[in-house]
């Protein structure tokens, strides 16, 4: 049941016309803000590439935040602003399946181009800075990238689907959602002065958070609830 | 097939339904009658597990309602529930996989359907060209593609022309004559409901006021020169 729901919902997403444009947002956020940056604080002494890793897996959770909002819209929003999402739940499938469906087909698209703006982020950095300073992730820019990260980028886009589809506004949803994305921003600040000791500690405990969460907020995820929230 | 006994129900402070019991039996279909705000969409919610009730039981066919009796189960909710985004055959085929069904093996059956309803040749079209009327077939189309043992209807008759109206009157009475379907009807249309239902409820702010055999109903008030409008005026307009 879960299949049937993400592959409706990711063909949705990949018809949908609005996703390129946010595509090419999370593209500038991606590639031209770091390289902005990385152009500053690169000195003589190469202290950018010490920072690769961090951009290399920690922007990859901006730019899924970026993707999962405008999608978001057209995969849980647009349901209950259609009234399909009453017939859906009608049918013989649970409601924790719908969500989960929803939540996979969000995460799929959203971190797929999040893992290619990634590498394109490398690309255009070396590509900046010359074959005289090579900027290559380390083993754990790429178990964030592959591991950690999608696990953070699941539960946050479930949670932001949760709230969608129990909260009557959806304005409340969005204040909230952007309220995580600069509190993750301004957190991204101190975990990056980890940078050389680990900052898996840190993921470890966003997962454990997010994870808390999302099983919290499954528990007042039912049919009634979602119902009477889109009324 | 479907018993509701005692159901109450109430969504923060407002009691929207009171000691509600009735039974459909199979193969029979029931007309549930009401003004706006009456409860019947909370009755059809509980019926279909959208929504529990503080209080009584519902059975169907002997089951509490679960996601998987769900399957036996086929629903035309007021609002059509189809994707603008998706032609004909993919809103079909997304809810028959939902059912379990083999697109292949039920492919002469919904072919005879979108025959029969005039949809075939659009079958390949997106929804959001279509009008109330279409959307409302394509809607009845899929809630029996996987021929529910119950079927649910909000407002069937919304949005139909004339002929069309004719047509699904046609079609519910051979569902229920022929493969035995139970039919429960919410309905504001009296004209059809006194067309083709065997039993007839009528609702007024939560409460069940008329539950009677549409024979019997007519009859009794036949006596007294009323109509079936008359009698719901006077159960809506009056104390009941």
């Amino acid at each position: 049941m879960i299949g049937i729901i993400l592959v409706k919902e990711l063909r949705g997403l990949l018809r949908w016309r609005r996703i390129f444009l946010t595509v090419v947002i999370a593209a500038i956020v991606m590639i031209y803000v770091p390289n902005e940056i990385f152009t500053r604080i690169t000195g003589p002494d190469n202290i950018g590439a010490r920072y690769i890793d961090f951009y290399f897996s920690f922007y990859s959770i901006i730019a899924v935040m970026i993707l999962a909002h405008t999608a978001n819209y057209t995969v849980f929003l647009r349901d209950k602003a259609n009234g399909t999402l009453e017939s859906l739940l009608a049918a013989p499938v649970h409601i924790r399946h719908v969500w989960l469906g929803k939540t996979l087909a969000v995460f799929l698209v959203g971190y797929t181009i999040a893992v290619v703006l990634s590498f394109a982020f490398v690309l255009v950095a070396n590509h900046t800075f010359g074959p005289s300073i090579a900027l290559v992730p380390s083993g754990y820019g790429y178990l964030s990238l592959f591991v950690l990260n999608p696990v953070i980028c699941v539960l946050i886009i479930g949670l932001l689907g949760i709230c969608t589809l129990l909260v009557r506004d959806y304005l409340v949803v969005r204040y909230g959602f952007f309220g995580i994305w600069f509190a993750l921003f301004y957190f991204l600040k101190p975990a990056g002065r980890l940078i050389g000791v680990s900052v898996i500690p840190v993921q470890a405990a966003a997962i454990l958070g997010l994870a808390i969460l999302v099983f919290f907020a499954l528990r007042l995820l039912t049919n009634e609830r979602v119902v009477l929230s889109v009324e | 097939m479907l018993v509701l006994e005692n159901i109450s129900k109430s969504l923060g402070r407002k009691r929207i339904l009171s000691d509600i019991s009735f039974e459909v039996r199979e193969g029979s279909i029931f007309g549930y009658l009401g003004p706006n705000g009456a409860g019947k969409t909370t009755t059809i919610r509980i019926i279909l597990g959208l929504f529990e009730q503080d209080r009584g039981s519902v059975m169907i066919a002997g089951l509490s309602p679960t996601v998987a009796s769900r399957r036996r189960i086929g629903f035309l909710l007021e609002g059509d529930g189809l994707y603008n985004d998706l032609t004909v055959d993919e809103n079909i085929a997304l809810y028959a996989g939902m059912y379990g069904l083999d697109l292949e093996s039920t492919r002469d059956k919904i072919d005879n359907l979108l025959e029969l309803f005039e949809l075939n040749h659009v079958r390949s079209q997106r929804l959001s060209t279509f009008s109330r009327g279409m959307k409302r077939k394509t809607a009845f189309v899929r809630s029996i593609i996987h021929e529910p043992r119950l079927l649910i209807l909000d407002e069937p008759f919304n949005g139909l022309d004339p002929d069309m109206q004719g047509l699904m009157r046609e079609s519910l009475l051979r569902l229920s004559r022929e493969q035995d379907t139970t039919i429960f009807v919410s309905s504001h249309n009296l004209y059809e409901i006194d067309r083709i239902c065997d039993r007839i409820a009528i609702i007024k702010d939560g409460v069940l006021k008329v539950n009677d055999a549409t024979v019997d109903l007519k009859e009794r008030y036949r006596r007294e020169g009323m109509s079936l409008e008359d009698v719901y005026f006077s159960v809506t307009r009056g104390g009941g």
